[in-house]
């Protein structure tokens, strides 16, 4: 290795790199075990998951853990892994409709073929902080898995229930358009490899949806559903739950290989009702949201977004290139972040313009109007 | 020091889709080539664009200078070269002349460039129409049209208002006569060294995912009236350190009740100069 | 200043021009077709089968109710959209040799900043409101290649003074001025390169009476003064009877009568025209 100049800078770096372990340990006695987060914090694994577009829970906890928590570190660790990772495979597209549930529910319908099922959810928790989750001992945690397990072994007789789409029903009775596969695209958009172009397919539209940044797309959905723009939808279905993944046995044609199964969340709002086509009748018009792992606010978000991108409309969430362009949490943060660094050359330059301007007399000082 | 990486970080399939880009720009003067910008472990928006250039183009044998603010020991360029250090054990050097590849965040080195060398310019944001056309989808056809009226307006408001163009840095300039860039936040000062330049300059933005080039020996032209012309920045005195009048200097903040100072902002430059006035060579 | 394009020919001629919205189909793509609205594909024709010229210097009329398609058409003149069928001829784009709705998106650009102004109802369409009244002038004068700011300052100030705009508020941006005045500011943008032909969309809607008066006022002299060719487009046939030379009436994006403006206002032929001559206050 040849010269490099070690200076101030470098020295900065290092000394910094070791206060930032610092801050992260000094309160502990012991590390964070990272086996825990994907259960005891899963919420926050599967965000990071979701964010990134990575899925890997282990490797969210650990990336949690090196960040501190920091979410947006966090999911911009997986995402700068997934770089150097190499795609060995492409998987068949994942079916929703086999999907393992653990929790499924629709507001379009009192009853749906399959039931309504709550799951595991907060939605009708009361938020009451409780103190009492301090010291939780290992007998009360053996409890409640004693107790869910034999409910769980009492009710299986076999296979979990049939459990058809709500979107299907409709489509069949014809209220609801077919799934438009895309008009000219067989192989979907890969926003990984090529600048998205607008106006965007519809493979790139949701695949920048998918791997957005939460907060940003729950703010543009509230404002459409607000009145800053028309899309305020019914939930067709929600469903959370393993979606197996397969891959085609690259050995033999039409041989396929189970290699395991990942927690999807899916969401289909249903957006009013408009011709899909010129002379045919109206039909309801369908979003779609989807996202690693439990993540129902963003898929809900992507769903209400799906639909106001295809209407016409001057506020925000009706601006495909504005909702696509700022949604990116690695994007977003890392460009406004980029501010903390040194700026001072430019600064110089607007200072000289600064003292010059004040210098010339201008044409609106001379009349006195300004 | 085994680096689980490839040499230069990024796999070769990433790096052949960047030279590609990179020939392009090259054939088209000043023209945006879109391309598939990689995330790598620094942020977006810290210099992806550059550092996929440099690392598509290094080999072994290469040497790099990384600066930032015209300074080699700035944290961000500290930090660039040591990833690109890591994953490529290449040499490095804070001398221009001795680099054979230099990245750099908002300075041209003020000690000239000669051909066969390649200064990699960050770019935060390539479009010189955004200002006046947030739509990509529009700016894209303004190029093609070559409509860039609206940025000669935002000039001539500026004179209207102000009685002067008041543009900092990063002032957009006309390239071989077609297309009009953004020269990334370069101040003024540094504008006229692209013009009829004998060194390549690349620029990449990441984030934004595009490309472009002034190769070799082509013009670039401030945008700027026949009456009211393009001026670079003026300073007050020479470099406090090195006496030198044509470099641009950092304005340094003296404690209260003491002046300003100014330095070079080419920390290398003005070594060298110092260190040829000790030797009595100047 | 002036365009003195001496010629026979006319200045502008359009020849059977239609602007459908609607994906068409073999029932209502056929050129007999009269039918406004496609039962079976549901298209609408915005304008059809429009024939019509414009002579240097004269000012024509154009007066149909609101949905009449008076509108569609000028901004098939304009470029703001392109037409479905027919062309469009301008006397100075090649002699008027080549039809401009197949002109290269660069021509058309040429065409819309040298040959051709548009004054929109609607001045928000037609100015940029975060610059300055001079700037907005200045920007056209930008696109025809002027590169010195004194000279743009001139002809911007001339054009502003012209239009009666005061000249202590050439530097104020027009978000800030009334209706009437953003009008005026407007007509000084599109004649800023002195082109031969004015496009008028009802410009003097929504403006007071003494407002109205004032800009046509204005637009008469401009005309007499500097000979370019207009089209006035209007529902109101006060306004046409004030400024026209000659009249297309259109009734549901056809033409239903033209003449003189006189004529048709003494002898108006068909049912409509009769209409709308005898609700004329």
């Amino acid at each position: 290795m040849g010269y490099v100049a070690v200076k101030g800078g470098q020295e900065a770096i290092l000394a910094s790199s070791e206060l930032s372990r610092y801050y992260r340990v000094r309160h502990a006695a012991t590390s964070l075990d990272v086996d825990i987060l994907p259960s005891q914090m899963r919420f926050l694994v599967d965000r990071v998951m979701s964010e990134a577009g990575f899925y890997g829970p282990d490797h969210a906890a650990l990336a949690l853990k090196q960040a501190q928590g920091d979410i947006y570190e966090a999911a911009f660790l997986l995402r700068a892994y997934r770089s150097t990772v190499p795609r060995n495979h492409v998987s068949l597209p994942l079916d929703t409709k086999e999907m393992r549930l653990i929790r499924r529910v629709s507001s379009a319908f009192r009853d749906i073929p399959g039931g309504q099922i709550l799951g595991p959810t907060f939605d009708y928790a009361h938020r009451l902080l409780q103190f009492d989750l301090r010291d939780e001992p290992p007998q009360a945690i053996a409890q409640v898995l004693k107790r869910v397990e034999d409910h769980h072994a009492a009710e299986e007789a076999g296979d979990q229930g049939v459990f058809p789409r709500v979107s299907d029903f409709l489509r069949e009775e014809g209220l609801m358009a077919p799934p438009n596969p895309g008009l000219d695209e067989e192989e979907p958009f890969d926003i990984t490899r090529l600048k998205l172009t607008f106006p965007a397919p519809r493979s790139a539209r949701l695949q920048t949806m998918a791997r957005g940044e939460t907060g940003a797309m729950v703010a543009l959905a509230y404002s459409s559903m607000r009145g800053y723009g028309a899309i305020h939808p019914t939930i067709g279905e929600l469903r959370v739950g393993y979606c197996a993944l397969i891959l085609p046995y690259p050995l033999e044609e039409g041989e396929a290989l189970y290699v395991g199964e990942l927690l999807i969340t899916e969401v289909e709002a249903i957006n009013g009702f408009a011709h899909t086509k010129p002379g045919e009748p109206v039909q309801l018009i369908l979003g779609y949201g989807a996202s690693f792992g439990q993540n129902e606010v963003k898929s809900i978000a992507m769903s209400i977004l799906d639909r106001a991108l295809d209407v016409i409309g001057k506020e925000p969430a009706h601006d495909e290139e504005y909702v696509l362009s700022h949604i990116d949490s690695i994007e977003s943060t890392g460009f406004v972040s980029h501010l903390k660094l040194p700026h001072y050359v430019t600064f110089q330059s607007e200072l000289d313009r600064l003292r010059q301007t004040r210098q010339t007399p201008s044409a609106d000082a001379e009349e006195g109007n300004r | 020091m085994k680096s689980p990486y490839n040499f230069a970080y990024l796999d070769e399939g990433s790096k052949k889709e960047v030279r590609r880009a990179v020939l392009k720009a090259v054939a088209i003067p000043g023209f945006q080539v879109p391309f598939g910008s990689r995330e790598l472990p620094i942020g977006r928006g810290w210099g992806t664009g550059g550092l996929q250039l440099t690392l598509s183009l290094i080999g072994p044998t290469d040497r790099i200078k990384v600066i930032d603010q015209g300074d080699d020991d700035s944290v961000n360029a500290v930090s660039i070269r040591n990833l690109v250090v890591a994953t490529a054990h290449i040499e490095t050097t804070d001398m221009s002349d001795q680099a054979t590849i230099i990245q750099s965040r908002h300075r041209i080195p003020d000690e000239p460039l000669r051909p066969g060398q390649i200064l990699i310019l960050q770019v935060p944001q390539p479009e010189p129409l955004r200002p006046v056309e947030p739509r990509e989808r529009e700016t894209r056809r303004m190029h093609a049209e070559r409509d860039y009226s609206a940025v000669w307006l935002g000039l001539y408001e500026d004179i209207v208002r102000f009685g002067q163009i008041t543009t900092g840095a990063d002032y957009p300039a006309v390239v071989h006569h077609r297309y009009m860039i953004k020269p990334t936040p370069i101040p003024r000062w540094d504008l006229p060294k692209l013009h009829q330049a004998p060194f390549l300059t690349l620029f990449g933005a990441g984030r934004e995912r595009k490309i472009y080039a002034i190769p070799p020996y082509t013009d670039v032209e401030p945008v700027a009236f026949e009456d009211y012309g393009f001026e670079t920045e003026k300073f007050p005195v020479a470099c406090g350190l090195c006496g030198s009048r044509e470099a641009y200097l950092d304005e340094v903040l003296g404690a209260v009740g003491q002046d300003r100072t100014y330095q070079c902002s080419d920390t290398a430059y003005c070594r060298k100069r110092r260190d040829q006035m000790e030797k009595g060579n100047i | 200043m002036i365009n003195p394009v001496s010629h026979e020919e006319p200045l502008l001629r359009v020849d059977n021009l239609g602007k459908r919205y609607g994906t068409g189909c073999p029932w209502c793509d056929v050129d007999e077709a009269e039918d406004r609205h496609c039962v079976y594909c549901g298209s609408v024709w915005g304008c059809r089968h429009i024939d019509l010229e414009v002579f240097s210097g004269e000012i024509l009329g154009i007066v149909g109710e609101s949905g009449s398609g008076k509108t569609s058409l000028l901004r098939c003149l304009y470029f703001d959209e392109l037409p479905t069928q027919g062309s469009a001829r301008l006397y100075p784009y090649h002699e008027g040799t080549v039809n401009i709705f197949e002109a290269s998106s660069q021509d058309r650009r040429a065409i819309r900043n040298r040959f051709m102004g548009m004054v929109y109802q609607n001045p928000l369409m037609g100015l940029r409101m975060a610059f300055s009244s001079s700037g907005n002038v200045a920007e056209k004068l930008i696109a025809a290649n002027w590169f010195h700011v004194g000279s743009m300052q001139k002809r911007a100030t001339d054009l502003l003074s012209v239009m009666e705009i005061p000249l202590s508020r050439i530097h104020d941006a027009p978000s800030t001025f009334s209706g009437g005045m953003q009008q005026r500011v407007q007509i000084a943008r599109a004649l800023a390169n002195h082109p031969p032909l004015l496009l008028l969309d009802e410009i003097t809607s929504g403006l007071d009476l003494s407002v109205q008066a004032r800009v046509l006022d204005l637009i008469r002299r401009i005309q007499r003064e500097w000979h370019i060719g207009m089209i006035v487009v209007s529902h109101d046939l006060g306004v046409i009877r004030l400024l026209t030379d000659r009249t297309v009436v259109m009734k549901d994006g056809k033409i239903v009568e033209q003449g003189l403006t006189d004529q048709i206002l003494q002898d108006p032929q068909h049912a409509f025209t009769q209409m709308l001559v005898h609700s004329l206050l």
